[in-house]
């Protein structure tokens, strides 16, 4: 639902133009959820189904017949395998779910191994006085830190910079703007970039044009200083260590990272606010002033999508779901927009994140895809969302202190980090601040929404306690424990005990490519390329079945439809017969979709008269229902522990992570 | 407080190979891994389908079209071919070389076998009868003579087969007759120890026997193929038939799969291949279709898992034992109507014999590099064979592996059969609703 078109029952548009509150997202979710959310229709489907069917793009990469399916370990259980007559497609099967099931354990059986407990960063307290890390100084821990991990401690004063080159660029831009600027209001504000391989680090002044490429390990300067006299509003790396883009003052460019070099300028990106780049897809985005998202493919320096927001001016950094390759764009009234070159007309989805004045400050999403964080300019809030289920989100937390956040960075273990504007604040809160009970994993997840103060893993001053300090961006560095922050003052890295991935992966980049690995990964990024047609909320639509999404999403709620009035009508009938006898009886009764608020005698009348009529299909129901409770009942009394606990859908305890879906599709199976 | 930050060994890393083979599975660290196996799988598809050469040799030189095919048992590249004029030709593909030629009938030569120790090669015409003749060693050191002769009396020969099982210096064969009888002959002998006949059939009934095949692992069984429509099983030990069935059209030749050895091809002339269980010859187990002509040969590889078939469309193609569509189809611009394909016996090589007098030697898999691989070659191989199979059922991959170029003849004919096909579905539709 783009801000331009309206939705079937027109609420999306009245809703975000009076800015609803807070509470008002909590209190009715499932309304939130129809008019915010894009995909309408059923939270996540119970059966093992892709969370967003009907919201992957129409393309070629879809199965045209039921083959060898590649979702088979998925999608088909024993019992149903059983069911199928055809002696070839059944054979053809049980051999690819039992394939992906052999995967599975071996993965499993070798997740030890490639997780490395033993050289893993970590901060742990050894009595109940010591509960709390968040006071450790960086001089604590870089006491207990290794000669390699020092190396990731260290500051860049950048204030003192070139006091004449700065005061060209502030005249420069006096004169370009219409305000006028104190030179006090253009104190060079660092953006930070690590590359994918964490070994290139790159910084942009904000008002001042400078930028550096830095081999931080080795503390080498990888070109010279760039002294650009312009505004660099955002800098990324791009698919190698050689390349980068900056957002300058009128347009993108791309330098070379080994001499300086300006390659290209992209003029079609006018006006850039902010940047992001897709290495699997070679994408390179920005969004303009205007809020118009560009995409464009640096292999070939064509333009592969151009989504308009309608939302003006961003007022937060461009952010990238590492996950899934989807784009999050935060505005100034309250909404994130996700975004996906295979769908530029419409957003696949928006969430109103944060409605109050100033709208969303910073947006970050986590490398497993499990969530997404974001931060309002003034309720001074991070709410963390499901990235499954945008309608509510999974966790509020208020931050204690001064100063709204700036930016949001989470690293490959699932920390999150929020700069401060005010003091140099920075806060790293693990598990994306989301405590355990509300863990979309977690076997007794609470279901409503909490609000709660997070104890934080660390928090820092950065910027010498100087008060004027803001921070401008923070970036956790990869497969290390360091987080880079860049300030107005200029730049500080800090050492985040169990921040970074202790085990690298040889085929992915990595810090320690030899010069011949570089470059052979070069060429196979090319040779791999994905075409933006991949990018969707759920990124393994590949090889499903293809159905028609309409009738998908008639199917979805006739069936959840009949569920409701199949367990309405159940309860009255079993309960006194037997005593909590199925899980899912004990919730309040589902409200039929079409009741609204206030008495309805009429309704009702008709509901009673309705009670009495004898109906073939009820009357089926209710068997199905009995002779489902007599099964479970039987499976009870039989006493098989661990069948009972997969049948009730919960995975038995110690059991590892890569084992678990087997688990909740047999439950799914049995249902 | 317990502290410990990130740390590694970085002499270790640096200076060893360490850090080239250090794998980490999680799937946080490998995102996007459907999407970038699609697009390797979609590579490797059309890297196959770039690399496609199948052709290898073309061995030239009959006045007339290659009618029969025999490979040597032991020798890989040693091929004897039997033309129409009665010319025999035996090459060694391996140098690319005529080993000898001979005039060994004055008619077209039916039948051309080898014995299983590799010593003689049997070739069979119409009325000359049976000729054994030795493999030649070297070049030029063969006769120019036969071995032995066997006279057909009474009745000319129109297919021969030699048992897969002989003794030192002996074998048995057989050959069928134009009048529908099946004689057993052995080497020792100038008549035929036996004739067999289909009892159930009347004489008038019986007609010339297409091609006759020793069963590969009971040699007192042999299936024949006739003109009479009908594939017929024989047991030496009762004397006679033990089961027959009647298929559409013709048929032209008759395999055994070497491997699952109760199953039977047929190629008949209604374009198809059919594949029967031996205890129950009435069934049809698989169809093999695609060809617009007549299928002239049928043969299995040595593994059992592939047969090819050359046809009267003047194309070869391979299918996997079960499946009903071929997986690859070869023709040249000058290859004419296929009489004779055989599998080398490594199964990496195949030969057909066509009207144009040429004999042809492919690929089975038209990709595949012939030298030998390196272990990591070897590899990357089976890992992209994996991916395409993996893949093999969506979007381009499944386009690029299925999709074949076909001449425009061969192309528009099997439009038109589809569409004959569609129409007569559909009346018969309609039919049994209106009925």
């Amino acid at each position: 639902m783009s801000a331009g078109g309206s939705d079937a029952d027109g609420r999306v548009t009245s809703r975000v133009g009076r800015g609803g509150t807070d509470d008002d997202l909590s209190r009715d979710s499932s309304q939130v959820w129809k008019a915010y959310a894009r995909p309408a229709g059923q939270p996540v489907p119970p059966d093992g189904e892709s969370p967003h069917p009907e919201l992957c793009p129409e393309s070629s990469f879809r199965m045209s017949a039921v083959g060898a399916s590649i979702d088979v370990a998925r999608a088909v259980s024993d019992e149903a395998l059983g069911r199928i007559r055809h002696g070839t497609l059944r054979r053809t099967l049980k051999q690819a779910a039992d394939a992906a099931r052999e995967a599975a354990q071996r993965t499993a059986a070798t997740e030890l191994l490639h997780f490395d407990a033993d050289r893993a960063g970590l901060v742990q307290p050894e009595s109940e006085l010591e509960k709390r890390t968040a006071h450790l100084t960086q001089r604590d821990i870089v006491q207990c830190a290794s000669g390699y991990a020092r190396r990731g401690r260290f500051i860049l004063d950048l204030e003192s910079y070139d006091a004449a080159r700065a005061s060209n660029a502030a005249r420069k831009l006096a004169q370009s703007s219409s305000s006028v600027r104190s030179l006090q209001q253009l104190a060079p504000s660092y953006r930070a970039r690590y590359s994918a391989s964490s070994r290139v680090l790159l910084l942009g002044g904000r008002h001042n044009g400078h930028v550096v490429v830095l081999d931080w390990r080795a503390k080498r300067l990888m070109a010279p200083e760039l002294h650009l006299g312009e505004t660099v509003r955002d800098v990324t790396m791009l698919h190698s260590d050689g390349l980068f883009a900056t957002a300058q003052h009128r347009y993108v460019y791309i330098y070379d990272a080994a001499t300086g070099a300006q390659i290209h300028c992209l003029r079609e990106h006018a006006y850039p606010q902010s940047l992001a780049f897709l290495r699997h897809h070679l994408l390179l985005l920005s969004i303009n002033e205007a809020g118009v998202l560009r995409y464009t493919d640096v292999s070939r320096g064509t333009q592969a999508a151009e989504c308009s927001t309608h939302l003006g001016r961003p007022t937060a950094y461009l952010a990238v779901s590492p996950y899934n390759g989807v784009a999050l764009t935060g505005h100034r009234n309250g909404v994130v927009q996700l975004w996906s070159p295979a769908a530029p007309a419409e957003p696949l989805a928006q969430i109103l994140a944060h409605p109050s004045a100033g709208g969303v400050a910073a947006v970050a999403a986590d490398a497993s895809g499990r969530w997404v964080v974001t931060a309002g300019v003034s309720d001074g809030r991070v709410k963390v969302w499901d990235a499954r289920r945008l309608f509510a989100p999974l966790h509020t937390h208020r931050p204690v202190g001064g100063g709204s956040i700036t930016s949001l960075d989470t690293s490959q273990t699932g920390m999150l980090a929020a700069g401060f504007s005010a003091a140099g604040r920075v806060t790293v809160w693990r598990q994306a601040g989301v405590p355990d009970e509300h863990h979309p994993d977690a076997p007794h997840r609470r279901s409503e929404p909490s609000s709660s103060i997070i104890e934080p893993v660390w928090q820092t001053r950065v910027g010498h306690g100087r008060s004027g300090v803001a921070v401008c961006s923070v970036a956790f560095c990869p497969y290390e424990d360091v987080l880079g922050i860049g300030h107005s003052g200029g730049f500080e890295s800090c050492l985040v005990p169990g921040a970074g991935a202790s085990q690298f992966d040889a085929r992915e980049p990595n810090p320690f490519m030899g010069k011949r690995q570089r470059r052979e990964a070069e060429v196979r990024a090319l040779l791999e390329k994905l075409p933006p047609e991949s990018i969707a909320l759920d990124p393994n639509f590949i090889g499903t079945v293809e159905r028609d999404p309409r009738q998908r999403q008639r199917e979805a709620r006739r069936r959840s439809h009949v569920r409701a009035q199949g367990e309405e009508d159940c309860r009255g009938a079993v309960e006194e017969e037997t005593t909590g006898g199925g899980d899912d009886q004990d919730g309040a009764a589902p409200r039929s979709r079409r009741q609204t608020r206030g008495r309805n005698p009429i309704g009702n009348r008709l509901r009673r008269r309705q009670k009495n009529v004898i109906d073939d299909k009820l009357i089926a129901l209710r068997r199905r229902r009995e002779r489902q409770l007599t099964q479970r009942e039987h499976a009870r009394h039989r006493g098989a522990g661990a069948a009972d606990d997969a049948s009730d859908g919960d995975v038995p305890e110690g059991m590892p992570r890569a084992l678990a879906a087997f688990y909740r599709h047999r439950s799914s199976a049995d249902r | 407080m317990r502290i410990h930050v990130l740390s590694r060994s970085e002499k270790e890393l640096r200076q060893t190979t360490v850090a080239a083979s250090t794998r980490n599975y999680h799937p946080d660290l490998h995102p996007f891994e459907r999407a970038r196996e699609y697009q390797r799988a979609l590579n490797a598809a059309k890297l196959e389908r770039a690399l496609a050469q199948p052709l290898v040799t073309t061995a030239e030189g009959h006045c007339d079209g290659v009618y029969r095919l025999a490979t040597h048992p032991r020798r890989l590249a040693d091929v004897a071919s039997g033309a129409g004029d009665g010319e025999l030709r035996v090459w060694r593909l391996s140098r690319g070389c005529l080993w000898r030629n001979t005039q060994a009938h004055g008619g077209m030569i039916v039948g051309l076998s080898s014995s299983a120790d590799g010593r003689l090669l049997f070739s069979c015409s119409g009325d000359s009868g049976v000729c054994a003749w030795e493999w030649p060693e070297s070049f030029g050191d063969a006769p120019q003579q036969p071995s032995s002769v066997f006279r057909a009396r009474g009745s000319a020969f129109s297919a021969l087969d030699v048992a897969l099982e002989n003794s030192a210096s002996t074998a048995t064969f057989a050959t069928g007759t134009e009048a529908g009888q099946l004689w057993l002959w052995h080497t020792d002998r100038s008549e035929p120890m036996l004739r067999l006949q289909d009892a159930a059939a009347a004489t008038e009934e019986l007609a010339l026997i297409t091609s006759v095949r020793f069963h590969p692992s009971d040699a007192s069984l042999l299936s024949s193929s006739g003109a009479d429509r009908r594939v017929r099983l024989f047991d030496v030990r009762q004397r006679g038939s033990v089961g027959n069935t009647r298929l559409p059209m013709r048929a032209n030749e008759v395999a055994w799969n070497p491997m699952d050895t109760y199953l039977l091809s047929v190629a008949t002339d209604d374009h198809n291949v059919y594949t029967h269980d031996m205890r129950r010859l009435d069934r049809v187990r698989s169809t093999q279709v695609g060809h617009v002509g007549a299928v002239l040969s049928v043969h299995y590889s040595p593994t059992g898992r592939e047969l090819c078939t050359g046809s009267y469309d003047s194309l070869v193609r391979i299918y996997p034992t079960h499946a009903r569509q071929a997986r690859d189809v070869y023709y040249t611009r000058r290859m004419q109507r296929v009489f004779a394909v055989r599998f080398s016996s490594d199964a990496h090589y195949l030969l057909s014999g066509s009207d144009d007098g040429n004999v042809r030697v492919w690929k089975t898999h038209a990709s595949e590099p012939l030298r030998p691989l390196l272990p990591r070659e070897r590899r990357a191989l089976d890992h992209a064979n994996a991916l395409k199979r993996k893949f093999s059922q969506v979007g381009e991959v499944r386009r690029l592996l299925r999709q074949r170029h076909l001449p425009r003849r061969v192309h528009h004919a099997l439009r038109q059969k589809h569409q004959e096909l569609a129409s007569r579905q559909r009346k018969a539709e309609r039919r049994e609703r209106h009925s």
